[in-house]
């Protein structure tokens, strides 16, 4: 990861593309997290891309890229919140987006989904902080070490046991077809 | 008893699908994808110093219902905008000091705006509706100073 943003920071335009594939969601659900709606968040995912593209060749680790866009969004969920209604009048960016249903009507799609995120949320908070880095955000090993600050060697065990306390807590039949 | 049917990879995509919505839609990773065009090589940006959405705090009582205001600086250089209500939609406005009479230019989204700065280093422009990049440069007899792309 801290060859791809050397290679952005030189002008490697295809590296910068991968930077974004990879971290676009880890951006996205930190402003979620800090309250903001679908248009609001996307609006924070751009402003925090910005800063990284101004900052890409001033980064001291690049290799904790992970940790410096999540600080960077939350400062920058917290300016678009500000922002909010006193300049605009309505979001009009983004503005078939924001049409979507809300994060909240649109995971619970399920009985299935909502039985899995019932029993996520029982989860040692460790458990759920990996599991959502590697399982659901799919963030690279490396930067999930850096950012729980854990050997990555014991990911990879870490992962396979909290797999095991989420399926412990799951009524019989999730995961199968039902 | 669980369900010893259930794989590692089935529980996985059971729960990717379940926070799914925790993943950046397609639009947003594309839009982002395109912001490599700000990228400058330039060492001296003008770095932004104050931005009365995050700094006004201190100041508490005029905060919140005022024009939003930004200023950057670089070595002897100071360039302020604010956000305004114009007649049909908003306004940037600016000044750079010093800068009387300088070239003013505007990258506003994928536009380039040539302005030209009055006698007191004054410029002002439209904006879109829409939120939009903006990074300014103005050419001044001791070289060219650009502004770090802000969101506006």
């Amino acid at each position: 990861m801290a060859n791809f943003v050397r290679r952005a920071a030189g002008g490697d335009e295809s590296a910068w593309h991968r930077l974004v594939e990879d971290f676009s969601s880890l951006v996205w659900s930190v402003a979620l997290r800090q309250g903001l709606g679908r248009a609001d968040a996307g609006e924070a995912v751009q402003m925090t891309f910005l800063r990284l593209v101004e900052n890409l060749g001033k980064l001291r680790e690049p290799e904790a890229l992970g940790g410096w866009l999540a600080t960077t969004a939350r400062r920058e969920a917290w300016r678009v919140a500000r922002r909010g209604s006193k300049e605009l009048p309505t979001d009009t960016e983004l503005d078939a987006e924001s049409a979507e249903p809300g994060p909240e009507e649109q995971a619970v799609t399920s009985e299935r989904a909502h039985t899995v995120r019932r029993a996520f949320a029982e989860l040692p908070e460790r458990c759920a902080r990996l599991l959502e880095l590697v399982v659901v955000l799919a963030l690279p090993y490396t930067q999930v070490a850096s950012m729980l600050d854990m050997p990555m060697g014991s990911i990879g065990p870490t992962r396979a046991r909290c797999l095991d306390r989420l399926r412990a807590l799951l009524p019989e039949g999730v995961g199968s077809d039902d | 008893m669980t369900d010893p049917g259930t794989t590692d990879e089935q529980l996985e995509a059971e729960l990717a699908a379940a926070f799914a919505d925790l993943r950046a839609p397609r639009e947003v990773t594309d839009a982002a994808k395109g912001l490599f065009a700000w990228r400058t090589i330039d060492e001296d940006l003008a770095a932004l110093q104050y931005d009365s959405l995050v700094d006004a705090e201190e100041g508490a009582v005029r905060s919140a219902d005022g024009p939003r205001a930004l200023s950057f600086h670089a070595g002897d250089v100071e360039i302020e905008i604010e956000i305004v209500p114009g007649l049909g939609g908003r306004r940037l406005v600016g000044q750079v000091e010093p800068g009387a009479g300088a070239a003013v230019e505007l990258a506003l989204g994928d536009r380039a705006v040539g302005l030209t700065a009055d006698g007191l280093g004054r410029f002002a422009t439209d904006l879109p509706e829409e939120r939009v990049t903006v990074a300014l440069s103005v050419a001044l007899p001791a070289g060219r100073v650009r502004t770090a792309p802000i969101r506006v």
